[in-house]
């Protein structure tokens, strides 16, 4: 028997090891980072991330595993349903550690010799990118995001993967249509106890008021029904060289709408209720992207989409004092029996250009201009008609690109709103790179990035993939 | 019959003699630029090292690089296998008037991203190599000369020289070795503008990796000018059949069994 099991491992040994059964490829990166704040209010803050992937593919079939285990140490991770910025339990240590699966999925394209040229069909935890341009990407709204910090990590590192089966059709290898199935919602994480949006920090403020009972109210989130879940199509070709896709969504926005609630006794003015809870509502997209190199290094980029449903937009408010409140826009529409916001459909756009050497060899320059349109305006809406944002990357590489210099922007240009990342990374080997680097976010008290200005930061990180 | 068959096959290799030995330059940059494809599919994998000449630090990637002719155009797809450019992916796709649609592929970024590549002089990456050495050339790019024929290692080799039409070119001409059975480059120098050799190529260990298929195992490029080399190690390489899929830019983050 014993020489039955030798014999038996010995050839499973051996076949693993054959070139005709090769291993999974494993691999991963760790990531340490520690940052500290330059304004006085400011804490410091760790943490460390460690990826594993499995990747393997035999034949037409590929299998994906990407664990992630990770600890931050300003990390939220059983935040309470009403406000995601408290915690359940701040005095858990491990509630700052948590381990997931980051993506998980299996592909298997079927190809054909005539008619179409072949089907995938992916299913788990995936993903998913729509879109041509970088970090401000209208049409890529499919996956909710970990913002505990912020927008500083790139856009494809802030996504959480979701329960997706996904269908492509290719007609020929440039047309495809695309559909996709999410029968899940999960709300975009704040997931840190650091950007905490001015609007709940006046919430908090205006709670001490005499006579005013504020709550926050369990989020509503979307019905976890079958006939609930999001949906999303893509058409993609190539004409004239130019990669474009024609894009629809049907789902639930991840980002909340926090609907006000406020009762007054008629007897007396000083006793009132004011409420607020997150609502997540449904929306439909329809969306457009392209993308072409054109000449001397120079690439164009751009993403349209147009939000039939489910865009609300806060009404002017003053969160001062109650007084100031009840007065305002958003005040008077709570007493008027309102919940302070308003639907209205909106186009959000990004157009922009990169350039690989920008005057000399080595300099990567990356421009995108964004707005964002309230269609069919009205005048007590607290944002803007017209919102127009600058993003820009500009990267020197140097030494082989061992070493590179970073400096992205962000300028709401509304209110001249700012946020600033200046960056040096140096590649240490083939496998190892360190980085030092500074934020600093400037604008007013209610401004996209302003409300978050006392969050200027100095970091330092690490990175070794194997 | 069997003294007419010897015949024709004499009379078939003297006139392919003479048509070798009429070629001209282009000609011969032509067939150099459509031989050794496949039409099943081209699988190699193999390190990238890269040496400071100066101070000896050397550095080691992997990568595997897919080709495939498809309806007489080349395809190639490109990626790294490890460090930290691992599944960086570079598609390369010929189109009917010789140019190439180029896309790269970055986990960070999570979609295909077409590139620019006008200026294929221009190293690939940290590499000495250009993006013309990585099969991104275009014979109507240059003019060409040839110059007689010279043996390198006891194999008889085609010389020719290349001139860019482009003005701006960093380079006055390429002189390449080609072999003549082969059909292989074998060796380059690379002219800057003043005259000066600033860059040479070397391939050896050329192998037959199937039917009319040869593949140099050993590439070195070395930038004199920056004292620096890259050589290219194949481990394996073979001809097997490739899924069209690996060179379409929407599947250019799945993994490929190669």
């Amino acid at each position: 028997m014993k020489k039955i099991l030798l014999a038996a491992v010995s050839a499973l040994i051996a076949g693993l090891t054959s070139p005709l059964f090769p291993l999974p490829r494993i691999g991963g990166e760790v990531e340490v980072y520690g940052s500290a704040g330059l304004n006085t209010e400011d804490i410091s803050r760790a943490s460390v991330r460690a990826d594993a992937e499995l990747r393997h593919a035999f034949n037409e079939t590929e299998i994906v595993v990407r664990l992630r285990a990770e600890e931050d140490s300003v990390r939220i991770n059983n935040p309470e349903r009403s406000n995601p910025y408290d915690s359940k339990d701040p005095d858990d240590f491990f509630s700052h550690a948590r381990i997931y699966l980051r993506e998980a999925y299996i592909n298997q394209d079927f190809y054909f010799d005539r008619g179409i040229s072949s089907i995938s069909l992916k299913a788990g935890k995936i993903i998913h990118t729509w879109g041509s341009c970088d970090e401000v990407k209208p049409v890529d709204i499919l996956n909710p995001q970990d913002l505990s910090f912020l927008f500083m990590k790139p856009l494809q590192e802030r996504k959480y993967a979701m329960y997706s089966a996904m269908l492509s059709i290719f007609i020929t290898e440039s047309i495809f249509l695309e559909g996709v199935v999410l029968p899940q919602f999960v709300a975009h994480d704040p997931g840190s106890r650091v950007f905490v949006p001015n609007m709940i920090d006046e919430f908090d403020a205006l709670s001490s008021t005499p006579g005013l009972n504020t709550s926050m109210d369990n989020a509503k989130y979307p019905p976890k029904k079958l006939s609930d879940m999001s949906y999303g199509a893509r058409f993609g070709f190539t004409v004239f060289d130019i990669d474009a896709h024609l894009n629809y969504f049907w789902g639930y926005d991840h980002w909340p709408v926090y609907k006000g609630y406020l009762t007054v006794n008629s007897l007396s003015p000083l006793d009132a209720n004011y409420a607020v809870k997150a609502h997540y509502k449904l929306l439909q997209m329809f969306g457009m992207d392209f993308q072409r190199a054109i000449k001397w290094g120079l690439a164009v980029r751009g993403e349209f989409a147009y939000f039939e449903r489910g865009k609300y937009f806060d009404l002017e408010r003053d969160s001062g004092s109650l007084t100031s409140m009840i007065t305002s826009a958003y005040g008077r529409d709570l007493l008027a029996g309102g919940d302070g916001v308003v639907e209205k459909d909106q186009i959000r756009y990004t157009v922009g250009f990169d350039v690989t050497d920008l005057f000399t060899d080595n300099l990567y320059f990356n421009f995108q201009f964004n707005q964002e349109i309230i269609i069919d305006y009205e005048n007590d809406i607290a944002d803007d008609e017209f919102s127009h944002l600058l993003v820009w990357t500009l990267e020197y590489s140097f030494l082989r690109e061992k070493a590179r210099v970073k400096f992205r922007g962000f300028l709401f240009i509304n209110d001249l709103d700012f946020a600033g990342n200046l960056e040096f990374k140096y590649n240490i080997g083939a496998n190892y790179e360190v980085a030092a680097g500074v934020w600093l976010i400037e604008g007013s008290r209610d401004g996209t990035y302003g409300q978050f200005g006392r969050h200027d930061l100095v970091y330092v990180s690490g990175k070794a993939t194997f | 019959m069997k003294k007419i068959a010897l015949s024709l096959a004499i009379l078939l290799c003297c006139s392919l003699a003479s048509r070798a030995e009429d070629l001209t330059g282009k000609q011969i940059a032509d067939i150099a630029e459509k031989k050794n494809q496949s039409a099943t599919g081209l699988v190699s994998t193999g390190t990238i090292v890269l040496e400071d000449l100066k101070t000896n630090k050397k550095e080691t990637r992997s990568f595997t690089l897919l080709g495939l002719l498809k309806g007489g155009l080349r395809n190639a797809a490109f990626r790294f296998t490890d460090s930290r450019y691992k599944d960086t992916t570079f598609l390369t796709m010929e189109k009917n008037d010789g140019d190439k649609l180029q896309y790269i592929y970055l986990k960070s970024v999570g979609s295909p991203r077409q590139v620019e590549s006008s200026d294929k002089e221009k190293n690939f990456v940290d590499t000495d190599m250009s993006y013309e050495d990585m099969g991104g050339s275009k014979t109507a790019d240059y003019d060409y000369q040839r110059l007689d024929d010279k043996q390198v290692n006891n194999r008889d080799c085609y010389v020719i020289e290349k001139f860019p039409k482009n003005k701006s070119s960093k380079y006055q001409k390429h002189l390449i070795l080609i072999d003549r059975e082969y059909w292989v480059p074998v060796a380059a120098k690379f002219y800057s503008t003043d005259g000066r050799v600033v860059k040479t190529l070397a391939a050896d260990d050329v192998r037959q990796v199937a039917n009319g298929i040869y593949l140099p195992f050993s590439l070195t490029v070395t930038d004199i000018a920056e004292q620096h080399r890259t050589t290219v190690q194949l481990k394996n390489a073979a001809e097997k059949p490739l899924n069209q899929g690996y060179f379409n830019k929407s599947r250019m983050n799945k993994s490929w069994a190669e």
